[in-house]
């Protein structure tokens, strides 16, 4: 019942999104400024789990959003706009991964008051920053953001055999380097 | 135990699959009686579902800035315009070319019709004045007589 109120959800969206760019397409800016209102949350807490850094997350979703009106007119299925969307913001975010320099690690959200939640968040940046951004990103992606197994897939464009195999050695990695760093704790 | 390595990997993947969906009675059964066995691999099965919570928990639900939507609708709006003027200049630049081109040569053959006997008399040499001309005397230059 659940699984079939979520599917009707997602298809009412995905037809919303279809009126949204098709008048995109006509060069309305109304619909432009409506499409980026219905996905710059997601776009930016995807974006921003994935780099760990806001202002790199909001770089990235505005690129997204360009290249994404930019091929507007290509795209084959209006209603698959949300899926193209995102899959431009993984693709973009793992560019990011692999430019970006290892040793670059400062926490641009960080809030004086926060204490152990800022000291968690540098804890699991430095944690992910040691695995492959194609790791990071499956991690990210299933256990962040909840994503099946099918969903992952999509967005990083590979079977789901591989994300599985993925999936596990990142849970096996991450696991090992939080051992090591909470070893005193242990 | 000939088997370990197999039963070994059953058993990570039921630690794994338990988070996705509900173990049966048979699945829940043989990771009990794994876990007796082999303690160690438990130990670690824990601390990865330690770890995966923890990771969990530090999902970051961030606050997109006010401005973003007006940044990306501005940028789009000009490179609509930008793009638009990429479209249309080639064209407009050949026509404007073809122009100049067409009346240069409308320029060229409306003049051609125009010469007559005024434009071509204009063209001779002439004398700037009516005063006699001193011509000079061949012997001057050549001491020689002109043999004829």
């Amino acid at each position: 019942m659940a699984h079939e109120t979520t599917a009707r959800i997602a298809q009412e969206a995905a037809l919303e999104d279809a009126r949204w760019v098709q008048q995109v397409r006509l060069g309305d800016d109304k619909a432009v400024v409506a499409l980026i209102d219905r996905h710059r949350l997601r776009l930016v807490r995807v974006a921003t789990n994935i780099l760990r850094s806001q202002t790199d997350a909001e770089d990235v979703a505005q690129d997204a959003f360009l290249r994404a009106f930019r091929e507007i007119k290509s795209l084959r299925d209006d209603r698959a706009f949300a899926g193209y969307l995102y899959r431009i913001v993984v693709r973009l975010c793992m560019d990011k991964l692999r430019s970006r320099r290892p040793e670059v690690s400062e926490w641009d959200g960080v809030q004086p008051d926060e204490g152990v939640h800022v000291e968690n968040r540098i804890v699991v940046r430095k944690l992910l920053d040691q695995l492959s951004p194609e790791l990071r990103l499956t991690l990210v992606l299933r256990e962040m953001e909840q994503l099946s197994y099918e969903e992952v897939a999509d967005m990083m464009k590979v079977p789901v055999g591989t994300v599985r195999s993925r999936l596990h050695t990142a849970r096996e990695r991450f696991r090992d380097l939080w051992i090591k760093e909470n070893k005193d704790a242990i | 135990m000939p088997f370990k390595g197999l039963r070994s990997k059953r058993y990570w993947n039921l630690v794994r699959t338990r988070d996705e969906r509900p173990l049966t009675e048979k699945e829940n059964d043989f990771l009990l009686e794994y876990s007796e066995s082999a303690p160690s691999e438990a130990v670690l099965a824990e601390l990865e579902s330690e770890a995966m919570q923890f990771f969990r928990e530090q999902s970051l639900e961030p606050a997109p800035t006010d401005h973003l939507t007006s940044v990306i609708s501005r940028k789009w709006a000009m490179e609509r315009k930008k793009s638009a003027f990429g479209y249309w200049f080639p064209a407009v630049a050949g026509a404007s070319i073809t122009a100049v081109a067409v009346l240069a040569i409308l320029q060229i053959l409306t003049n051609a019709g125009k010469t007559t006997e005024a434009t071509w008399r204009d063209a001779e040499a002439r004398r700037m004045s009516n005063r006699s001309i001193d011509f000079p005397d061949p012997r001057v230059f050549s001491p020689r007589p002109i043999d004829r």
